[in-house]
């Protein structure tokens, strides 16, 4: 089978989701501090802080299975599973880039990782297990 | 390593490491992203931060030796792991060296590190060090003696 050219693309927008996603783990401080009240107590800085670095390593685990799922070979060439993970990751990057430049507030984030973490994960995870024990093939 | 009936009694054997033309393949796509995303951020950084004299301007070709040793790299890889040759590899293992003292120095030496720069070099990195370990192991297998 040939290369087509989605092999390339799910990889970059992988990567690319993964840059921003660690870049947010860096300066998640104005995030957290535009979904508080202008008046907020150190502990409910330190909840919603918590809330989203719960939201970001889980994004995280799931970007090692996608990954892990994608270079081993187990979808690397299947084309509806590449479709679905090209397109969550690069909206994903663009809307992160949106979150981060404009200071979002840190509850949005977790519509972003509904839609382009959990999901292309969960198909991956059906991928996975249907290769392994279904004996699905190419 | 099929045993064909009409290759009365030959066994094909291949040598070629799949991870490693993976990792390769996946590198020069990731390198040209990483490539474009630098000459942005030389841009970004030549408006708002203050350089002294000629100091952005050498940092910029350094980014263009890097860029070409590391295509260099990344071809000889491929092919000397396509046509199972030895020596291709060797090169391509030596020419990683200058091509981590480069990405080194975006990663630490850099006037101005970014934070974004410091995840993209960090990612460049882990493909280096993975595709020196699987080209080390390739050239151990190329420079067996046939098996048979």
């Amino acid at each position: 089978m040939a290369i087509s050219g989605i092999v390339p693309a799910r990889f970059l927008t992988l990567i690319a989701h993964l840059v921003i996603t660690i870049t947010i783990f860096w300066s998640r401080d104005e995030n957290v501090k535009s979904c508080l009240p202008i008046q907020y107590s150190p502990d409910a800085y330190t909840a919603k802080d918590t809330e989203l670095i719960v939201a970001l390593s889980i994004t995280m685990a799931f970007f090692a299975l996608e990954l892990v799922g994608f270079l081993s070979g187990f979808s690397m060439f299947m084309y509806t599973q590449g479709m679905i993970s090209t397109a969550a990751h690069a909206s994903a990057a663009v809307t992160l880039a949106y979150f981060l430049f404009d200071a979002w507030p840190c509850d949005n984030y977790w519509y972003v990782f509904g839609f382009c973490s959990a999901f292309p994960a969960v198909t991956e995870l059906i991928v996975l297990i249907g290769v392994l024990w279904l004996g699905w093939g190419p | 390593m099929a045993a064909n009936p009409q290759h009365r009694g030959k066994v094909q054997v291949i040598r070629s490491s799949l991870p490693y033309q993976i990792l390769l393949y996946c590198n020069a796509w990731y390198f040209g992203f990483f490539w474009i995303a630098e000459i942005l951020i030389y841009i970004f950084k030549g408006e708002t931060l203050p350089y002294p004299n000629g100091v952005l301007a050498a940092e910029v070709v350094l980014l263009f030796f890097l860029g070409g040793l590391e295509s260099l790299r990344i071809f000889f890889g491929q092919k000397g792991n396509l046509t199972e040759r030895m020596l291709t590899v060797v090169l391509c293992i030596v020419l990683s060296l200058p091509t981590l003292a480069g990405i080194l120095y975006i990663l630490l030496w850099q006037t101005y590190v970014l934070r974004v720069e410091v995840i993209l070099s960090a990612i460049e990195l882990v493909f280096i060090a993975l595709e020196l370990l699987f080209g080390i192991i390739s050239v151990v297998t190329f420079a067996r003696a046939t098996p048979y």
